[in-house]
């Protein structure tokens, strides 16, 4: 189901696929979704629902290169006394996603909708066994080190279209 | 009259209530909440704060609080559509004629005087101005404006006089920086650093 541009805009939307044997989260932030994500968002949501968390929340990565960049600069006054509390909101979810074997990515709120560019926030120590489950899947043999940096609506778009639309694989 | 600061803090607070992470356990989601707390942000006065329709996960994109200088009531919103219909109904009183009322079926109403400010400004509610700014008349400011000229007490007919506190994302925290749109419609935005 096709979505508006005005719904979009207005939602931080969640969305997964699966990549090879990695699986990606991420937070749209007003941004489009990715056509296979969005003929299956509410199937996608169920999943996600239903997942169990795998690891301890000090197991868990951090992008602390981004994340250092992001919190000391240009800070407004409120922001500035309470650094850690506004730290810790940021990545709350994604860390929540990363325990739960995700490679959770962010879109920059600074890059222009056209030009999105996503960051990877938070991920797992090592990649969990997961079977039969109905996310999208991307067959590669890349890293989700290389969605860091990209628009990764685009990205999966391209790896879909060539194979038609509605094609979900196993 | 409320400060900047007290108006952030509200906003902080409601986008908490907001962020109501669906993804956390409910032992998870206390744990986190407990840890907030003991940063010292609390509200001074009363919060009108609903909770949005999440359809699942999806959680609205920005929310933010306005005041003015004539009411002690500070109110909360999120940005997104919500339908209006218009129909025009002539009311005794001057206060109630400043809203276009909407059929009783619940459908949330607009102000006539913001209404007619964001087509005289800005142009028709839903359309474009250009490929950079956001449809018009989705924005968090521009609803939580709207909510305070209905609902407060005051007839507020100069909007130099609301105040809008930052305009955060609830499932991060992150300010959003004003849009073009909210700037046009209201200048005090302009001069605002986020």
């Amino acid at each position: 189901m096709k979505r508006s541009e005005a719904f979009l805009r207005n939602r931080d939307i969640p969305w997964a696929v699966r990549m090879g044997d990695y699986y990606i989260y991420v937070s749209s932030a007003g941004d489009n979704l990715p056509e296979i994500v969005e003929s299956q968002l509410f199937a996608i949501w169920r999943k996600i629902k239903k997942l169990k968390v795998i690891y301890k929340r000090e197991e868990i990565n951090l992008n602390e290169k981004y994340l250092n960049s992001k919190f000391n600069a240009n800070l407004n006054e409120n922001h500035e006394d309470n650094l850690a509390f506004f730290k810790e909101w940021y990545i709350h979810s994604f860390v929540a996603m990363a325990r739960r074997g995700f490679y959770a990515f962010d879109r920059d709120i600074n890059t222009p909708i056209k030009d999105s560019i996503y960051h990877l926030i938070a991920y797992p120590p090592q990649v969990p066994k997961i079977t039969n489950d109905i996310l999208p899947y991307i067959q590669t043999d890349n890293t989700p080190m290389i969605l860091e940096g990209t628009n990764i609506v685009s990205v999966v778009n391209q790896y879909f279209l060539p194979l038609g639309r509605n094609l979900k694989r196993e | 009259m409320h400060t900047k600061k007290e108006l952030d803090s509200v906003t902080i607070e409601y986008a908490m209530s907001v962020m109501d992470d669906d993804v956390l356990s409910k032992e998870e989601f206390k744990r986190v909440k407990s840890r907030y707390r003991k940063y010292n942000i609390s509200s001074t006065t009363r919060l009108s704060a609903a909770k949005i329709n999440t359809q699942g996960l999806s959680k609205a994109f920005v929310v933010a609080s306005c005041s003015s200088n004539s009411t002690n009531t500070i109110f909360s919103d999120f940005s997104g559509r919500k339908e209006r219909q218009i129909v025009l109904k002539d009311f005794p009183t001057r206060k109630e004629s400043f809203k276009i009322w909407y059929r009783m079926d619940s459908k949330p109403y607009q102000h006539i005087l913001l209404f007619k400010l964001i087509n005289k400004l800005l142009g028709k509610i839903g359309t474009k101005i250009n490929e950079t700014n956001p449809p018009i008349g989705y924005c968090a400011e521009q609803n939580v404006a709207n909510r305070l000229l209905l609902d407060s007490d005051e007839n507020i007919v100069d909007f130099s006089e609301l105040m809008f506190s930052v305009a955060l994302r609830p499932n991060t925290g992150e300010m959003i920086p004003y849009c073009e749109n909210c700037k046009t419609l209201f200048n005090q935005l302009k001069d605002e650093k986020i």
